[in-house]
């Protein structure tokens, strides 16, 4: 496995912990988990990304799906991501919708 | 040169990473170049594994060579496999600007690949598709 994540969901926000590397391997996992959260009202997904050292387009696409199919009315926050992982959301245009800070108060 | 062939399934994929980026170690590239690296071979290898060789009951094989550029520090990794005709450079790009809930989920890989690496070229012969990638090293700054 090449990333640990874990996922909790409290007072409608969904707070998603994500560590080492988001690719082919570790991000269908990790999408598995966020189908979970269907169907649920939430008003934020918050990523805690302080420890992602790498994100391929496979990992993107579950960010795209947290979204698209999770919180599609939600803000989705990503918080403390270190510039590699920056650069490719902002390359690709995920900081468009994304809101990406330093740090996260409730 | 360097070369590594083998059987182009998932259960490879960290391997034939492992040996782009170890022939990419004192080439002079930054952290985040050596990342980049990593994200390119990521996508094409996928790609490979995923739809080179629908047809075929088995997996089929990919060759991989990792040259060193003579002009100027940096790399050359060509990919070679024998399946369906594909060329990466005829995908369009995704529009990067649409709101997210009419983004399309796929399409993005290719896209970093071409964004990531200083070229990218793509050649078919007789029966194999030979896409070779290179990285100038502008090293730390």
């Amino acid at each position: 496995m090449t990333a640990e994540y874990g996922v909790e969901l409290r007072n409608r926000t969904a707070r998603i912990t994500i560590k080492g590397k988001l690719d082919t391997t570790s991000a269908p996992g990790l999408s598995e988990e966020l189908k979970k959260l269907q169907g649920q009202e939430i008003d934020r997904v918050v990523f805690f990304v302080n420890e992602l050292e790498y994100i391929s387009s496979a990992g993107l696409r579950v960010i795209i799906f947290a979204k698209q199919k999770v919180g599609v009315k939600a803000d989705i926050y990503f918080i403390g991501a270190q510039q590699a992982v920056l650069d490719i959301l902002k390359m690709t245009g995920l900081t468009n919708f994304l809101i990406c800070q330093d740090s996260y108060e409730e | 040169m360097a070369q590594l062939e083998t059987i182009a399934t998932m259960d490879n994929l960290e391997r034939m990473i492992d040996f782009v980026l170890s022939g990419s170690k004192g080439v002079g590239f930054s952290r985040k170049e050596e990342n980049e690296i990593h994200l390119a071979c990521e996508e094409i290898l996928v790609n490979i594994i995923n739809h080179a060789y629908p047809e075929l009951s088995e997996p089929g094989e990919v060759l991989i060579r990792c040259t060193r550029l003579a002009r100027k520090p940096g790399i050359r990794i060509e990919f070679i496999d024998s399946g369906v005709p594909f060329n990466p450079l005829n995908n369009p790009d995704p529009d990067t600007a649409l709101p997210v809930e009419e983004r399309p989920i796929g399409g993005l890989g290719l896209f970093i690949v071409r964004n990531v690496m200083s070229s990218v070229e793509y050649r078919r012969t007789g029966n194999q598709n030979r896409l070779a990638i290179e990285k100038i090293a502008q090293g730390e700054h």
